[in-house]
């Protein structure tokens, strides 16, 4: 086994490789510079050049890439091309700034999908699951930034519960209490916006599962519905759930993008669609190296948990 | 059990890996903890609640609404975004700063005199000036600062020559000019700030960690803490030239969408917040909201596109003008005349030079018509994606354009294309473009957007015109008014009859603001910056 993980592990390292060179490469391929980006009608030709010799923008694409690649390697994710700030700062503080919202936000509609999905799937076409599905519908319908606003409006303005965005009052950084009241709005924005896709493949699988034989057995035998359900179901269905959950961990990055801005969360979301926008290539690499280790280490985890957990695999190998 | 056991502990590597981000919460500690090192005890710019939507925020503290972040690093020299250069304004002091209408307001200097050839200028600073930590501050800050600036940035330069800062004494600086420059008091005090020499000189850069450094400033506020996506936040510097600050505490706060930052305003969450037309209605008709309509100079303007095929006769570009209504395109923008001024030439309206004795291309469907019908009948209009207002001026050409035939396709691009298609001199497949700019006071500042012949001289226009190019270096060679004046005019008149650029006028930027923000009039409105100096600012 070790040496199954190990070797999944090797592989992972030259697909990194190639994910940075394909990513450098797609940006480059754009026909501006990121100098274009920040260039203003009262600015010199001198001063444009003086900033693209600076930025190394005048370099072969090559050495661009090796420049950035070895400090990367050496732990040093460079500048802004277009602020000029530190990249490692930004994240040091984005990065747990999104974790810390989508984290909790995943795991609740994880949780909430396994009962939610368990219920509609045993009931079929009963109220609950017409009511759990309906409610999935609108769920799946319903625009992010819009379902925001309107939580926004009711509980930050109109009913003045909530802070209306932010993540911290000003001064009361280290206030968990504060925190939680400015963390509420966009958990709950979040929660909803993972729930519907998860609760209906929870329920697909379930009543997948319910058509099986051993569910036939069980009645045979004369279990109980929750029993069988809880007891041999739950675990059936659970397996692919490993999948989902390895293929979610890049969503700790990037998951979050509209509701970040909209909050005016200070998360990696709104900052990388800028940087994007603007072509500030280091910016995008790091983010587009990260969230890449990030589908790489899921994926491998994934695939070893389930090896673990599900004999029939194990037995396949 | 074995293997159940190995499941559980690769169970657990995932959660791990999970939180890993989770682990860097000691860092972002540490980062604020560093920043707020001052050790000054926090006061929260607490905000109460009250009946009615009404606000309250403690009357100590200005907030205003910001839509980028500034980033983590400032650089006093290379800030071009508008954030990172009020940020500048609010740390550092100019020597003087110069009015719209061409006055001047000393800060660190006390007077600046020119001698009577105009190639000499000698400030006096003022006496007893200090910098935030104490440190005296006099000429030889402001000579080390302007050399850095020249040697990094080649700022100060007239016509490929250098201007040159000496300091004879700790109060006094001169400045020599290679030539006579007429717009030299405006390139020596718009954007261009004083630093401390016994800071950056054995920094060896002039890159600021705003997580991290201590900032010694001369500005009306000092820094006390920034946080990444969420706010700048300042404290008054006891030490500024112009006296201390009538407000104890500014926060520039973060939020990108508009939507939120309107709510935030109507809750009372911050003070001040830049509206579009469209979105300021909330607060029009509110006795608890003051609305400030205000102009940037900035001109708005369509660019025929010499650079395209379609566009190279000038009978055909005139009457593609002709069919332009200025009236209709900037209503349609900005939905209302109290929020833009129509202008007609590349200067902006209240600027002392301008003048609309010149070609206007007035609407005449008729005229229009007849120029352009052997002209192509396919054209594309670009502008920059994300901008809206720039949006509905297509929207409304592309509506004017059908009138005499002529079908119009239209294609917002990103900013940094824009940029680039805008210098594209061969082959470009955009014909018309909609943009528009911030450049100065002095008329000169606007050479750059006409003059071909000269380098560093972007052209962004791209015209190829002798006298234009002759007009604007007779105009900044000399100092008598009068001549300047004439000299301008002309200026104005040439660059409109090439029909390549159509000046649509001035709009004004809104700042709305709650009633009790007074001293707007003292701090001054003004471009970039928002507030000239906010240290005038008062919260009742």
């Amino acid at each position: 086994m070790l040496k199954y993980i190990g070797k999944r592990i090797l592989q992972a390292i030259p697909l990194l490789f190639v994910i940075t060179v394909i990513c450098f490469t797609l940006i480059n391929l754009a026909p501006y510079d990121a100098v274009d980006s920040i260039i203003t009608p009262d600015m010199t030709q001198e001063e444009i050049e003086y900033r693209k010799e600076e930025y190394g923008l005048n370099d072969p694409v090559v050495v661009q890439y090796g420049k950035w690649l070895l400090n990367l390697l050496q732990g040093d994710m460079g500048y802004s091309l277009v602020s000029h700030t530190s990249i490692k700062y930004d994240l040091i503080i984005r990065i747990p700034a999104t974790i810390s919202l989508v984290l909790p936000s995943y795991i609740t509609a994880f949780l909430l999908a396994i009962v939610l999905g368990l219920v509609a799937g045993s009931h079929k076409n009963r109220w609950q699951d017409k009511l759990i599905d309906g409610f999935c519908s609108i769920g799946i319908a319903t625009p992010t930034f819009w379902f925001a606003m309107i939580l926004m409006y009711l509980l930050g303005y109109k009913w003045k519960l909530l802070p209306l965005m932010g993540m911290h009052t000003i001064g009361m950084e280290d206030s968990f209490a504060d925190f939680i009241q400015h963390f509420i709005m966009p958990y709950i924005v979040l929660t909803i916006g993972f729930l519907p896709d998860l609760t209906r493949y929870v329920r697909g699988s379930t009543i997948g599962q319910l058509k099986e034989d051993y569910v036939l057995v069980q009645q045979a035998f004369g279990a109980k519905k929750a029993e069988i359900l809880f007891k041999h179901v739950s675990k059936n269905v659970l397996l692919p759930l490993i999948t989902k959950l390895g293929m979610a961990l890049p969503m700790l990055v990037t998951g979050a993008v509209i509701t970040e801005t909209i909050f005016s969360w200070p998360g990696i979301g709104p900052y990388f669609v800028k940087a994007i926008q603007s072509l500030d290539y280091p910016i995008v690499m790091n983010i587009l190296v990260l969230s890449g280790t990030l589908v790489i280490l899921g994926n491998l985890l994934s695939d070893i948990l389930y090896c673990l957990t599900d004999p029939r695999i194990k037995s396949m190998k | 059990m074995k293997k159940r056991l190995l499941s559980i502990l690769l169970c657990c590597a995932m959660a791990v890996s999970m939180m890993t981000g989770c682990g860097n919460v000691d860092s972002e500690e540490l980062a604020k903890s560093q920043a707020a090192a001052s050790g000054t005890e926090t006061t929260t710019a607490a905000t109460e609640e009250s009946s009615e939507g009404e606000k309250t925020t403690a009357s100590n503290t200005f907030t205003i609404a910001i839509e980028a972040d500034t980033g983590n690093t400032l650089n006093p020299f290379t800030s071009t975004d508008r954030y990172g250069l009020m940020t500048n304004n609010m740390l550092f002091a100019p020597l003087a700063r110069m009015n719209t209408d061409g006055s001047i307001d000393y800060v660190i200097a006390d007077s600046i005199e020119t001698s009577e050839d105009g190639l000499v200028y000698t400030v006096k600073i003022k006496e007893n000036l200090k910098w935030s930590d104490g440190e005296p501050l006099t000429a030889e800050d402001v000579v080390y600062s302007y050399n850095a600036e020249n040697e990094a940035m080649q700022t100060f330069y007239v016509n490929g020559a250098p201007i040159t800062f000496e300091n004879p004494d700790d109060l006094t600086v001169v400045i020599t000019l290679p030539e006579v420059s007429a717009n030299a008091m405006e390139l020596l005090t718009s954007e261009n700030f004083v630093l401390p020499k016994h800071v950056f000189e054995s920094k060896g850069t002039f890159d600021i960690n705003l997580l991290q450094d201590e900032i010694v400033c001369s500005g009306p506020y000092t820094l006390k803490e920034y946080q990444a996506g969420q706010h700048l936040y300042f404290t008054k510097n006891p030490n500024y030239a112009l006296g201390e600050a009538k407000t104890e505490n500014v926060v520039f706060k973060i939020i990108e969408k508009a939507d939120t930052a309107s709510l935030a305003l109507q809750n009372g969450d911050i003070n001040a917040w830049i509206g579009l037309p469209d979105t300021i209605g909330p607060f029009e008709d509110n006795e608890n909201y003051n609305i400030n309509n205000y102009s940037e100079g900035r001109v708005a303007y369509i660019r025929l596109n010499t650079a395209s095929e379609n566009m190279q006769d000038i009978n055909y570009r005139k009457g593609i003008l002709k069919a332009l209504d200025r009236e209709e395109i900037m209503t349609a923008a900005y939905t209302d005349p109290e929020f833009f001024v129509l202008g007609y030439s590349f200067l902006p309206k209240g600027n002392k030079y301008y003048t609309e004795d010149l070609e206007k291309y007035e609407q005449n469907i008729e005229e229009a018509k007849e120029l352009t019908a052997n002209g192509p009948k396919e054209l594309t209009i670009t502008y920059v994606r994300t901008n809206a207002t720039e949006e509905k001026m297509a929207l409304a050409i592309q509506a004017e354009l059908k009138e005499i035939g002529i079908n119009a396709q239209i294609e917002g691009v990103e900013q940094a294309a824009f940029m680039d298609v805008v210098l594209e001199r061969e082959n470009s497949p955009y014909d018309i473009m909609i943009g528009g700019y911030v450049m100065g006071i002095d008329p000169y500042a606007y050479a750059s957007l006409f003059v071909s012949d000269q380098e560093g001289m972007m052209n962004m226009m791209n015209y190829d015109n002798a006298t234009v190019n002759e007009l604007f270096v007779k105009g900044n060679a000399t100092l008598d008014e009068t001549e300047r004046q004439e000299i301008y005019t002309q200026a104005q008149q040439a660059v409109m009859e090439d029909a390549i650029f159509y000046p649509l006028g001035t709009n004004l930027r809104t700042l709305v603001t709650t009633s009790n923000v007074g001293g707007i009039d003292e701090a001054k409105l003004v471009p970039i910056y928002t507030f000239s100096d906010l240290s005038k600012l008062t919260m009742e």
